[in-house]
């Protein structure tokens, strides 16, 4: 859980996305390949000009 | 750290050209009874800060800052010039200019003031309380800064949407190649398809086929390769079949049997006919028979009018009827007759007619002419039609039918078959040719469509997974989300409960949770605690209490932000508490300039006894606040400024010294009037009813000092006092409560000696440490005091 008094340097997006993270990280019944894409995913942010089925091909083609 | 210094709307909601009101660092007050303005001033500073007025760019149809921004009276559009301070430095800011080319700390601090919610109005503090929980979560949805994250969020669910169409079109490709495949492979509907049940349905049609069964893809291309080869051997396969319909035809073509019968069934007529002709030659006609009869019996004729003779006209009668009879007999024979030639006809051109498309499809299908031999009965049978026809002479019909009768129909017709076999020479076996034919599908339906399908399933199956996984994804980001959420609201709760117990110390009322639910995308409830229960506090609160609460919420949420980035310190509060009382109001207004010193404080409000809280609560702070009063407003001059001072303030103020002594009556009648009010409240001093409670200052004064004299105390402190009071209150009446020449002629000692009284009285009733007027507490034998006992009067007189 994040503390949402923590200042400027944890705005609530990013607790999420760490929350997230976490979550991810602890799912079961997700795929390696999901889970490694999603981290990736949350690391790198999903770049706007780049259509999401590009990542999603990636995960078919594992 | 950047502040407001100066606030000048134009032409903006209801004002049309200021007036400017200058903030100072700690910020502004601003009193004004409802409809004066105030809320334009809140309404433009928003704009200017954020670009959206938040009470009109709602979204709801009718309202938005393009029609209701401007004032009404103006023709150009709205204006609002805000001037902040940096340090030594003023930036000026306009609706019109925009931001472009401010240093990039003011941006700094317009973009914190985007992000972040720093105004609270009643209506929305109200709307926060009384949403239901997926409104209230997206009442704060904008306040939490979550955007970056709802956006990631977002994307996530366009790659499950995008999922979803795929596994959908591939659903609907193998619903329609499924049902194919089981016609072509003759399987149940029943059968799940498989490679093995797809090779047994294609190896059962192999081995109808005559071809040895199927055990892998491969023997199934081996199989389409031997059933092509097969099918070559059919050559032509169509032609084949026209040269069989040929044949049959051949075969087919009818004898002239019928035709003979219906010739001789002709030829009797005729003969019949002829003779029954011949035996009434020479007769009359049935109509001058039956004429001459009815003539006879009308006319009763017994003398022939030729010759005279003697008529027997019973004899006549009777050879009358004889003649009738035979012309009877003969009606019959010759209507025999034309049934049976249209009978001969028809069989005729029946016959013919069968012929014809014999010719036809001989010369179609072997493209050469007919052969002789049916050449020649063709025409002998066209002639015959001629003949019968028309024809009535009986040799003539009986020649033509021998004729006919010596046709070897039998012999023609396999003359026929045996010339149209000689050409095509062997019929193929079409059963065996169908098998094949089914067999090249089989193998078509198992090589193409079972190799399609079971490929979109394999990738269908990815599909569907990645589908399941992908929509896990999403799941975990918004409980990500709601947890996130859930830990900001505990934050924020926690918060507003501390702020609440400020205000309402004791009070057993409290502890509000906002809980996210699991339920939808997002949606949020409230709960608060009540004498140890938890529940919606609309059930149990009073209005003030769910003021308080409200108002402790959006503090909470404002602390946030401003941990969150401190680049923008202002808090905003437009005309939010109505329903609390007093002591309350007094502890709110600490609250917020104890618990919001870091942040400029703007409050706006109708109340003049809380306008005085927040004064003295702010003058305590001693930070420095802008201080006004909207004394009216109309449409064309907008709001109009007036003294902000109250009543006691203004007479202990130098400005007193310098005004009128009719001024200086009139308020301290109001003082008086005031104190009175409060103290016969706070005393429990029995006043006489009045049911509008428009207390006048007589019977006040009178209960206030009858039970002033009881309070010894009291009375040792202030007899002087109250009784200078009751000897000069009636200037009061003389000056402000009628208008009266004479107050013109007040002295200016009459008028120190009233105010003075007045303000000694005030003193000795209101605590200006506890910011209260003397109480009552009946539990210490009536005693008066304030609240840390500063004032204190007993009932008995000290010993």
């Amino acid at each position: 859980m994040t503390d949402p008094t923590t200042p400027a340097s944890a705005s609530p997006s990013e607790a999420a996305l760490k929350n997230f993270r976490r979550l991810v990280q602890e799912a079961e019944g997700l795929s390696e390949a999901w889970r490694e894409q999603v981290l990736k995913l949350t690391e790198t942010g999903i770049p706007p000009e780049v259509s999401p089925l590009r990542s999603l091909a990636d995960l078919e083609g594992r | 750290m950047i502040t407001i210094a100066k606030l000048y709307p134009k032409a903006c909601r209801g004002v049309l050209d200021g007036p400017v009101l200058r903030i100072e660092t700690g910020g502004m007050l601003l009193c004004g009874s409802n409809g004066t303005g105030k809320s334009s001033y809140v309404d433009a500073l928003e704009k200017v800060i954020t670009g959206v007025c938040s009470s009109l760019d709602t979204g709801d149809q009718g309202l938005s800052w393009g029609k209701q921004g401007t004032h009404l009276r103006s023709t150009s559009g709205p204006e609002v010039e805000l001037t902040l301070k940096d340090g030594s430095k003023d930036i000026v800011v306009s609706l019109a200019t925009g931001q472009d080319g401010l240093p990039k700390n003011i941006r700094a601090w317009f973009a914190a003031g985007c992000k972040q919610s720093f105004l609270l109005r009643r209506r929305s503090m109200l709307r926060f309380i009384d949403a239901k929980p997926a409104e209230r979560y997206k009442a704060v949805d904008s306040f939490l800064n979550l955007r970056e994250f709802a956006r990631f969020e977002a994307q996530l669910k366009v790659i499950v949407d995008q999922l979803d169409a795929a596994v959908t079109t591939d659903r609907a490709q193998a619903s329609q190649l499924e049902p194919l495949i089981r016609r072509q492979l003759m399987l149940d509907n029943m059968a799940k398809l498989s490679d093995v049940v797809c090779l047994e349905g294609a190896s059962k049609i192999f081995t109808a086929a005559g071809l040895s069964p199927a055990a892998a893809d491969t023997d199934i291309e081996t199989r389409a390769r031997a059933v092509d080869t097969q099918l070559d051997s059919f050559g032509d396969v169509e032609r084949l079949t026209r040269q069989r319909g040929l044949l049959q035809l051949c075969i087919d073509l009818p004898g002239l049997e019928g035709v003979l019968s219906a010739a001789h069934e002709l030829h009797d007529a005729l003969a019949g006919r002829d003779a029954i002709a011949r035996s009434i030659e020479g007769a009359f006609h049935s109509e001058v028979l039956e004429g001459a009869l009815s003539w006879l019996n009308a006319d009763a004729i017994d003398q022939c009018p030729v010759c005279e003779s003697t008529i027997d006209r019973a004899l006549v009668e009777e050879r009358i009827r004889v003649r009738l009879q035979d012309n009877a007999q003969f009606t019959a024979a010759q209507r025999r007759t034309l049934i049976a030639r249209s009978t001969v006809v028809r069989a005729l051109e029946s016959w013919l007619a069968s012929a014809d498309s014999l010719r036809s499809a001989w010369t179609a299908i072997l493209d050469e002419s007919q052969p002789r031999e049916l050449e020649e009965v063709i025409t002998h049978v066209q002639g015959a039609l001629l003949t019968y026809r028309g024809g009535d002479e009986l040799e003539s019909l009986r020649t033509t039918s021998a004729g006919i009768a010596e046709i070897d129909l039998s012999a023609i017709r396999e003359g026929l078959a045996n010339a149209v076999k000689g050409r095509v020479g062997a019929i193929p076996n079409q059963e065996k040719y169908h098998r094949l034919l089914a067999a090249k599908a089989a193998a078509h339906a198992y090589l193409t469509h079972w190799s399609t399908l079971r490929d979109l399933h394999a990738k269908s199956n990815i599909k569907e997974q990645s589908l399941s996984e992908a929509r896990r994804v999403v799941s975990l980001a918004e409980q990500a989300r709601k947890q996130t959420v859930q830990s900001i609201m505990d934050g924020v709760a926690d918060l507003a409960d501390a702020y609440y117990q400020k205000i309402h110390p004791g009070e057993k009322i409290g502890s509000p949770k906002l809980k996210v639910t699991d339920r939808g995308t997002g949606s949020l409830t409230l709960e608060s605690g009540f004498h140890g229960l938890r529940e919606d506090p609309r059930g149990r609160y009073s209005e003030g209490h769910i003021d308080s609460l409200g108002l402790c919420l959006f503090l909470a949420i404002r602390r946030l932000h401003h941990r969150q980035d401190p680049t923008f310190s202002v808090l905003v509060l437009d005309d939010v508490l109505h329903s609390v009382d007093g002591a309350h109001r007094r502890e709110t207004a600490n609250l917020i300039f104890e618990e919001f010193a870091d942040h400029q404080v703007i409050v706006t409000t109708h109340d003049p006894l809380w306008f005085e809280n927040l004064k003295l609560a702010a003058s305590r702070k001693g930070r420095r606040f802008a201080r006004y009063r909207f004394s009216g407003w109309s449409l064309s001059a907008g709001p109009i400024l007036g003294d902000h001072q109250s009543d006691f303030e203004w007479l202990t103020s130098p400005s007193s010294t310098k005004a009128t002594a009719a001024d200086r009556v009139i308020k301290a009648g109001r003082l008086l009037e005031e104190s009175l009010q409060n103290a016969c409240d706070a005393l429990v001093i029995a006043v006489p009813f009045r049911i509008r409670g428009d207390y006048t200052i007589d019977p006040l004064w009178k209960g206030f000092r009858s039970r002033a004299k009881e309070n010894k105390e009291f009375w040792k402190s202030a007899e002087t006092t109250v009784e200078s009071v009751e000897a000069l209150r009636q200037l009061r009446n003389w000056v402000g409560a009628h208008w009266n020449a004479w107050a013109q002629h007040l002295t200016e000692s009459e008028a120190d000696a009233f105010t003075q009284c007045v303000i000694k009285l005030r003193e000795l009733l209101y605590c200006e440490e506890c910011d209260q007027f003397v109480c009552r507490i009946a539990q210490l034998d009536g005693v008066w005091a304030c609240k840390g006992e500063h004032l204190r009067y007993s009932q008995k007189p000290a010993p």
